[in-house]
């Protein structure tokens, strides 16, 4: 619940706050209803996105013979899955991005064999048309969120450095090297990520700790300067999710109450207000995202092997 | 029902007798997927009043079950890729009021050797100790997630491994009691103290064997100051029967929900921590909560015990299983069910769950805590709970009432290791 989540808004945070995803016409709102849109044909999906016009959703999961795959579906209610890719070289597919143009699925996965033997698990690319999967390299280990610059043509990654820290990464859509943004603490174990117009990066992190418990969202600019606390205490899922709306002046995360009930929890970064979202249909949560040109949000129930809409 | 000092001679009174035997392991290796992962496996939780300051409350959650001391090369210890918790509930509601937690790091000086130690070892800091592990113990307040660091790279007791590698063990183990801030901790490997007849699993085929004996357990040993776990930091006054005059205690293990297994490479361990293991009464998941729902009970937590597992608790398979198999003579299950199990579950008013609780007025001694008014190391909860549920008027046991070793009366408290070379 909202009493138990507290806010430690530095005046370095609050210069953060006004970043803006673009179109006007879309709700600034935090979302109000939730839906399930599809389950059956696959198991335990860790993150979903949204196409740009929210009409299809594609998300990460396991088919019924339990191997890692990708699948694709209509945001309607009572929607089938369909199997976009399944097997090598996907291991354990964490987190998703598309392309601004929707026509490329980016896939952070923890596990997948890497051409760089020194690199643990990768990030890869799919044509959301169908087709192979490419391997986009970096040198970033065990990725595990993803999140495009409003330029259309960087990637934000979460993941861990050759040395083994914890970091935020930026990476082109073309591959190649990976630049880092920030390593180390206070970052300790980063998943879902979400950046905005000004290339601030919004981060979930399991297992640091902040100033009203453990799991933080946590904002670093683009400089990588510092990684502030938004909030804490957030019992998020694996991966953690987190989408701002349009504005970006509302984060919006799945996270569990402390009773175990999942939620969506929508966080006014200026004000520190927090609005929270039942979810009594989903077991666990995980990822989210928002679709780039509407209000809709796809998120994933892990442990109930669906697929929600938000809006 | 109340804990005061009511409660403990009610069942104090109880007593072996001869006649049916049967016996249960408190929870070694009780439920399918924790008997696949030893490290974070609960095994025991105990908690009394300390014996040298009646000020102070002692727990002690063991882990790891069933441990041969001569177990090398690679020998026990905790996992580092774990949580492992003992939560406080001191409002009587079954929640979480305060949780201390343990995390380990494990640390090799030499790798080129196979051998845990390379030479006689004196002491926790000597050279030739190859194979370390130390510890954070941080104490957390849930209402208000206010996280304190207690210790940090607190050194875990080692292995004893033997008399060529350690010729004065308890010495050097001794070193691993660690104080700060009233709190006294202590992490490593004891003497199992669970006395027991494990052959209960051949057909209840038990006859008095002490199979515990001669077994290490890893254990980890907390001693507070009571203020600094009862509500609102004050111990309500002698005989006080509110909810907040005992405190819930359980014991926990949670790992990161996503292992990944890499070939020639080490593992990874990604993602929200999953309770894995819990444990507060020595009984409730190993006899009263059927193979179908163990694992949940070790993921679920105490506040949902009666709306998860209550119909097991109201009417126990145990009893049963003691007249069809022993033929013990035991009452039947009258209508309504247990209610004096659950009531067992329940004093002072408080949620009925699996909580091991004990009485944290003022006044409150060691001589008073035995279960279920807390657990004594010593306590043979074996025939208590035996008792209680078959529930005919007569005591019944398993023929094994007492450790193989004494305890100490001092930090840990539990008996120092069987040695792998005595």
């Amino acid at each position: 619940m909202a009493k138990h989540v507290l806010w430690a808004l530095s005046s370095a945070h609050l210069a953060l706050v006004g970043c803006s995803s673009s179109d006007s016409d879309l709700s600034t709102e935090p979302p109000t209803t939730l839906t399930k849109v599809t389950s059956g044909g696959f198991s335990s999906p860790t993150d979903a996105v949204a196409s740009p016009d929210g009409k299809t959703f594609y998300f990460a999961a396991y088919d019924n013979e339990k191997e890692p795959a990708i699948f694709k579906t209509s945001s309607a209610p009572g929607s089938s899955a369909e199997l976009l890719a399944v097997g090598a070289p996907l291991a354990s597919p964490m987190g998703l991005v598309l392309s601004c143009d929707g026509a490329t699925l980016y896939i952070a996965d923890l596990a997948a064999a890497s051409a760089d033997e020194a690199q643990l698990g990768a990030v890869l690319s799919l044509p959301t048309s169908g087709g192979a999967i490419s391997d986009l390299g970096g040198g970033i280990s065990r990725p595990t969120g993803l999140a495009m610059e409003a330029g259309c043509k960087t990637l934000h990654v979460t993941g861990r450095s050759a040395e083994g820290l914890p970091g935020v990464f930026t990476l082109s859509t073309e591959g190649g090297v990976a630049s880092s943004v920030f390593t180390g603490e206070p970052l300790v174990s980063p998943s879902g990520i979400h950046v905005d117009d000004d290339g601030v990066s919004w981060v979930m992190d399991h297992r640091a700790s902040g100033a009203a418990g453990e799991g933080v969202l946590w904002a670093i600019p683009r400089d990588g300067s510092r990684a502030d606390e938004v909030a804490s205490d957030l019992r998020m899922g694996t991966p953690g999710g987190v989408s701002l709306v349009a504005g970006g002046g509302t984060a919006v995360m799945p996270t569990r109450d402390r009773e175990g009930a999942a939620q969506l929890t929508s966080v006014n970064i200026a004000t520190g207000e927090t609005l929270q979202l039942a979810a009594p249909d989903i077991v666990d949560v995980g990822g989210l995202r928002t679709a780039r040109k509407a209000g809709v949000f796809a998120l994933v129930d892990t442990e109930g092997s669906a697929i929600y809409r938000a809006e | 029902m109340k804990i005061k000092n009511t409660l403990v001679p009610a069942l104090a009174g109880l007593t072996i007798a001869a006649g049916a035997s049967l016996t249960i392991a408190s929870s070694h290796r009780e439920a399918p997927s924790i008997a696949e992962d030893q490290y974070v496996d609960n095994t025991d939780v105990y908690a009394f009043i300390s014996p040298t300051d009646s000020s102070k409350l002692v727990m002690v959650a063991n882990y790891v079950p069933l441990l041969i001391p001569s177990s090398g090369p690679n020998f026990y210890r905790f996992s580092d890729e774990a949580y492992y918790e003992i939560h406080i509930d001191n409002d009587g509601d079954a929640k979480d009021d305060i949780t201390y937690r343990w995390t380990f790091k494990n640390e090799l000086k030499n790798g080129s050797t196979f051998l845990y130690n390379t030479g006689a070892v004196d002491s926790l800091s000597d050279p030739d100790l190859n194979v370390t592990q130390s510890y954070r113990l941080e104490k957390i307040e849930e209402k208000t997630g206010r996280k304190t660091r207690l210790l940090d790279k607190a050194p875990v007791a080692p292995w004893n491994v033997g008399k060529r590698s350690f010729p004065d063990y308890d010495k050097v183990a001794n070193e691993a009691v660690k104080s700060a801030g009233g709190v006294t901790a202590f992490a490593g490997p004891r003497d199992e103290p669970f006395f027991v007849d494990l052959h209960v699993f051949d057909l209840l085929g038990v006859a008095g064997a002490p199979t515990t004996d001669g077994i290490n357990v890893m254990s980890l040993v907390l001693e507070v100051p009571i203020t600094d776990i009862a509500k609102g930091g004050r111990r309500p006054a002698a005989g006080s029967t509110g909810q907040d005059s005992v405190v819930g205690i359980y014991a926990s293990a949670s790992r990161p929900q996503v292992r990944i297994l890499r070939r020639g490479r080490d593992s990874d361990d990604f993602g929200q921590m999953i309770q894995v293991s819990r444990l507060a009464w020595p009984l409730v998941n190993e006899v009263i909560i059927p193979l179908q729902d163990k694992d949940k009970y070790n993921r679920s937590a105490p506040k949902d015990d009666v709306k998860n597992f209550g119909a097991y608790i109201l009417d126990p398979e145990v009893p049963k299983l003691l007249n069809a198999v022993l033929g013990a003579g035991c009452a039947p299950t009258p209508a309504g069910g247990r209610t004096d199990i659950v009531g067992l579950l329940a004093p002072n008013g408080t949620t009925a769950a699996d909580l091991l609780r004990i009485n944290i007025n003022q006044g409150e001694t060691n001589a008073q805590s035995h279960f279920p008014n807390g657990r004594a190391l010593a306590d043979d909860v074996t025939d208590t709970l035996l008792t209680v549920a078959c529930n005919n008027g007569g005591a019944i046991g398993d023929g094994v009432n007492a450790n193989d070793k004494a305890f100490l009366t001092y930090m840990p408290y539990l008996a120092s290791p069987h040695s792998g070379n005595p």
